[in-house]
């Protein structure tokens, strides 16, 4: 038998800190030139698991127990210089391991750590760019790339140091869903191409399991809960334990009385086999609609934006109405960010008027400061560690109220009453930076909610975040809507869109499409390309049997 | 948008200049300068200086706010001199010219040519500083410095600093913009107690987001193998040319000139009141 790639038998690791195992007797294999999915929710220990296969902690940060062969050899002792020429990782935050001043220079990156000769250097990057396109963007810096160009380079200077083992930690994570589909065809080029063994972690399955996968390992509280195909991982009824979001067609096929177990390349919706004459039950409606129109909270006339001499936003006009919940969509570099800045004031306004409430107060944004405004207008931006400033919890939401000079009891209540909404409430005397990136996502949301601002802004409020924390941050949301807050979103998230926004407004190129439907958008090929999205794969699944019937 | 202050891609002789060759002309000519105090040779350093700036093509948004700074100290630094030692020129030059006034603050000719030595000193030096930081690649001077004998760690600490610059400002005014909307003002129209809070709360802040992400990247780099091994090559390192050569040959023609006027002068200072 050909020596596996990785093969884990009986892993054991304990923190030095903690009293319970992380991970818990493991054992597992990873072929020559396979491709594994590794999923779990937050805290499963995937983090861990990924970082002692890539050397990153080993004996010296808790106990470990068990054998770990990388290409056949125990590789227990290895630190993580040794372990980087078999397995290359390629980390969740491509703007951080970006470490050149030039995409050339990051990519040569390892090539010059292992001292090569400059003319190699330069062959060797000229080489793995071609294959990843990046050739044209080699002198730029890290400012000027695009989430998406970033990716491939993190890609690329890893590749170049040519470990046949590929680790990836949510590789989709910054990526819109059309991007995300890109990187993952150039995966599977690659790996095709130079018999790489893959290893991903990625939580969004609807999107990744477009590609085949050889294995799915499933992690739960340190221990495997699955390990199979991932034909036999759809098939499982432990989604909701796990805290995974099965993909939404499989979930169709279940709910039409289907037995999942006959049916053909079940991992692939556009490949699936439905047998003769099987009837699938209607689709729930796309979209939420807004209830009774309502009188409109927040207009903005003929804003126009420019960034040096490069146009951004054109005579954009919208209105926002209240209680309801808005999605902005465009592609990367359509504007759209842009516009929720300008109308939260985060960005100084070059031409046009934003006012609040036109209809009564009728406020006009251009004669407030950005504390005035924030009082009517709240954002929230996609990094929450920008938001925090690392005090408790507690204080964290308390601090503006403090501000806004109220009453001690009743900063108390609207505090405590605000961590309960967020499920924030157990961790009110943590610091905050101690918390999960979803928690300080929600708690990023709470310190402005607590504010009660009539509009609140949110830039990617669910990027980044697993299925269950994603939905924790959506119902905190839907809570706010209910009691009263309008709340707009920039996103690409396929299930806000079609679950919980009322209403979408596309940008292109910097102008304001028509609004659309949540119904009318994933019906309209055009718009979805237009804001960089896919369709979600019971739709896909829908149009393949409306065709077929045809 | 304030124009960045920083290395920004050009085509000049200077950008074209190898780091190297760059940085021991800097060194050379910055020891000639302070060695130098003869007003005719700093003189001539300070338009070659000049010249050197208005070559690089450094546009002066770039650079405004740093010249008015350097200005700003340079001007404190003569009034300082004057109010601490207003009879320094006549001690140095054994010789007194009273201009105006009377007693142990009158004007002397001879303190006035003093001070003028001190300005010339700021003149020829922040052009060449400017010229040199900002048409040399951070990565091309780490590689000349780590040629030069400094070890590539602490080389590549350089220049993944001013890497990183941009990203930690745009997170910083991000920040301040949150604290802004939270009701802690930075500007002019609140009280001093909230500035002075609001400013503690920022830079809090800004500790807590730098230390993670250094923790993040020295991860990244470590899986990248750097510190493998006792040396490691430079994706930009450069060879020196022809014109690299000139350049040096040049600086050390100045730093000569230097080190042979203070033998003719007899010392550091040439007196033209003698």
């Amino acid at each position: 038998m050909e020596t596996a790639a990785i093969a884990v038998r009986h892993l054991s690791f304990t923190y030095d800190n903690r009293a319970e195992k992380t991970l818990d007797d493991l054992s597992f294999t990873l072929p020559k030139a396979s491709k594994t999915l590794l999923v779990g929710p937050s805290g499963s220990g995937k983090s861990t698991l990924l970082s002692l296969l890539n050397g990153l902690i080993g004996p010296q940060q808790g106990d470990l127990t068990g054998t770990l062969l990388i290409n056949g050899q125990d590789a227990r002792g290895q630190g993580v210089l040794e372990r980087s020429l078999a397995i290359g990782t390629i980390l969740q935050d491509s703007d951080r391991q970006f470490v050149g001043q030039t995409v050339a220079e990051d990519i040569a990156f390892v090539l010059e750590n292992e001292a090569k000769a400059q003319d190699e250097l330069r062959q060797a990057v000229a080489e793995i760019a071609a294959l990843l396109g990046l050739t044209d963007l080699l002198s730029s810096g890290p400012t000027l790339l695009s989430g998406g160009q970033k990716q491939r380079v993190a890609m690329a200077g890893v590749l170049v140091g040519q470990s046949p083992i590929l680790i990836l930690d949510e590789p989709l994570a910054s990526l819109d869903p059309q991007t995300g589909q890109e990187l993952l065809a150039v995966l599977d080029r690659l790996q095709a191409e130079q018999g790489l063994t893959i290893l991903m972690v990625e939580h969004r399955l609807d999107e990744v399991l477009r590609t085949d996968f050889d294995q799915v390992l499933v992690l739960q509280r340190g221990q495997l809960a699955f390990a199979g195909t991932s034909s036999a991982f759809l098939q499982q009824s432990d989604f909701e334990e796990w805290g995974l979001q099965r993909p939404p067609y499989v979930d169709w096929l279940c709910q039409s009385g289907l037995a999942l177990s006959e049916l053909v390349r079940l991992d692939r919706v556009d490949q699936l086999v439905l047998p003769a004459r099987s009837r699938l039950q209607p689709l729930a409606p796309l979209g939420r609609p807004a209830g009774a129109p309502s009188p409109v909270i927040l207009a903005a006339k003929d804003l126009s934006f420019t960034y040096g001499t490069q146009p951004i936003l054109s005579h954009v006009s919208l209105t926002v109405h209240r209680d309801e919940w808005l999605a902005l969509l465009g592609r990367n570099g359509s504007g759209k960010s842009t516009l929720a800045r300008l109308l939260a004031g985060f960005l100084k306004k070059q031409s046009g008027q934003i006012i609040f409430d036109p209809e009564g107060a009728a406020i006009d944004s251009g004669r407030l400061s950005l504390g005035q405004w924030a009082r009517y207008v709240g954002y929230v931006s996609q990094n929450p560690n920008e938001m925090l400033i690392g005090q408790s919890v507690y204080d964290e939401v308390a601090s503006g109220l403090v501000r806004q000079g109220l009453a001690a009891d009743q900063i108390q209540e609207r505090v405590l009453a605000g961590l309960r909404q967020a499920d924030l409430y157990r961790y009110r005397n943590w610091p905050a930076i101690a918390l999960s990136y979803g928690q300080k996502k929600r708690l990023s949301v709470l310190v402005l909610a607590v504010l009660q601002p009539a509009v609140l802004i949110l830039d990617e409020p669910t990027a980044a975040q697993d299925g269950p924390n994603a939905q924790a941050l959506l119902q905190y949301l839907a809570t706010l809507q209910a009691s009263g807050v309008t709340i707009i979103t920039v996103t690409h998230d396929l299930n806000l869109l079609r679950h919980w926004a009322n209403r979408l407004l596309l940008l292109k190129d910097g102008q304001l499409e028509a609004g659309h439907s949540a119904a009318e958008l994933f019906r309209d090929p055009v718009a979805l390309a237009a804001a960089s999205l896919i369709l979600p794969s019971d739709l896909l699944l829908q149009q393949r049997i409306e065709k077929e019937q045809r | 948008m304030t124009a960045l202050f920083g290395y920004q891609k050009r085509d000049s002789y200077f950008h074209r200049l190898t780091a190297r060759a760059k940085l021991l002309g800097l060194i050379f000519l910055t020891v000639a300068g302070m060695l130098s105090f003869d007003a005719r040779f700093l003189v001539l350093l300070t338009v070659c200086a000049a010249f050197a700036l208005y070559r690089s093509r450094i546009r002066w948004a770039e650079i405004a706010w740093i010249v008015w700074l350097t200005i700003f100290f340079a001007i404190l630094n003569l009034v300082l001199i004057y109010v601490f030692a207003p009879q320094y020129g006549v001690k140095l030059f054994a010789d007194k010219t009273v201009l105006l006034g009377t007693g142990h603050y009158a004007l002397t000719s001879q303190q006035l040519f003093y001070e003028l030595l001190v300005l010339l000193k700021y003149a020829f030096s922040l052009p060449l500083t400017l010229v040199f930081l900002l048409t040399t690649q951070p990565s091309q001077l780490a590689a000349g410095l780590n040629r030069l004998g400094v070890p590539y760690q602490i080389a590549y600490a350089f220049s993944l600093t001013l890497r990183y610059l941009p990203t930690i400002q745009t997170e910083f005014a991000m920040t301040k913009k949150v604290q802004e909307a939270r009701g802690y003002t930075l500007g002019a129209d609140s009280s001093w107690p909230n500035r002075l809070l609001a400013t503690s709360r920022l830079l809090l802040s800004l500790v807590f987001a730098t230390l993670e992400k250094v923790e993040v990247i020295s991860q990244a780099m470590a899986l990248r193998r750097f510190g493998k091994g006792k040396r490691r090559s430079w994706y930009h390192a450069q060879h020196m040319g022809q014109q690299d050569w000139l350049f040096l040959l040049g600086t050390i023609v100045l730093l000569l000139l230097s080190i042979f006027l203070c033998q003719q002068n007899g010392g550091r200072f040439w007196n033209p009141f003698s």
